[in-house]
């Protein structure tokens, strides 16, 4: 869905948030589009993860990295387990748009290419423990933790890709 | 991968265990590449969005 080109990742982005922010019934309309244009951006041309060399891993988190820390949604969830979680609709959305780019992501090992065929799962519990942690995630930190974190629960998801 | 070994090196009368590295498989995350999903067109990207709200709806109530 993203790092394909800037156009095209910018059309499936706003895409992703409308359709989703409408299913689960928030608000679309508060939504900066510029500021998905320049997460893109920054997460295409960010210097620590080359996009021709990085892992998916890496990429992804990039992204999710750059969307958490510019805030490109103003409208709360209202759902009980996020009400006092500042900034919880950028970490909801960016894990969602994470999960969805890493589910038939493809990994090239010396071995061979492996497609990560199985979505990334978790419990309730797991999943606002993680949003919680990721949501003050800025490019600067954290987000090579969040990058390993993606790739483990890849792992356990799909273990014949790990390496 | 990893095998436990016995090693003496404490003392000569002392066994301890240590760990030692058995295969290639460590972290090696830089020698590696791979491309995200590329959905197909946007009515693919729609989809997923909304299962992805419906999987998020059946966890969590709106209050």
């Amino acid at each position: 869905m993203i790092f394909i080109d800037p156009v095209t990742d910018l059309q499936n982005v706003l895409k992703f948030i409308k359709d989703y922010s409408e299913t689960v019934g928030i608000e679309p309309h508060e939504i900066d589009a510029s500021k998905i244009a320049g997460i893109i951006r920054g997460a295409v041309s960010d210097g620590d993860y080359e996009v021709d060399k990085a892992s998916p891993f890496k990429k992804v988190a990039s992204f999710v990295a750059h969307f958490i820390a510019e805030k490109p949604i103003s409208s709360l969830f209202h759902f009980r387990e996020f009400e006092n979680m500042e900034n919880h609709q950028n970490a909801i959305v960016a894990l969602e748009i994470a999960i969805y780019s890493l589910h038939g992501a493809t990994i090239h090992r010396d071995d061979g290419e492996f497609t990560l065929s199985e979505r990334i799962e978790m419990s309730r519990h797991s999943y606002t423990d993680i949003v919680n942690a990721i949501a003050d995630v800025t490019p600067a930190r954290g987000k090579n933790l969040l990058a390993v974190l993606l790739e483990q629960m890849c792992y356990r998801r799909n273990p014949s890709c790990e390496y | 991968m990893k095998k436990l070994v016995e090693s003496n090196v404490v003392g000569k009368s002392q066994t301890v265990r240590v760990q030692e590295k058995m295969s290639g498989k460590t972290y090696a995350q830089e020698n590696a590449s791979g491309k995200l999903y590329q959905p197909a067109d946007l009515n693919e990207v729609s989809m997923r969005a909304k299962e992805a709200g419906k999987r998020f709806l059946g966890m969590f109530k709106k209050k």
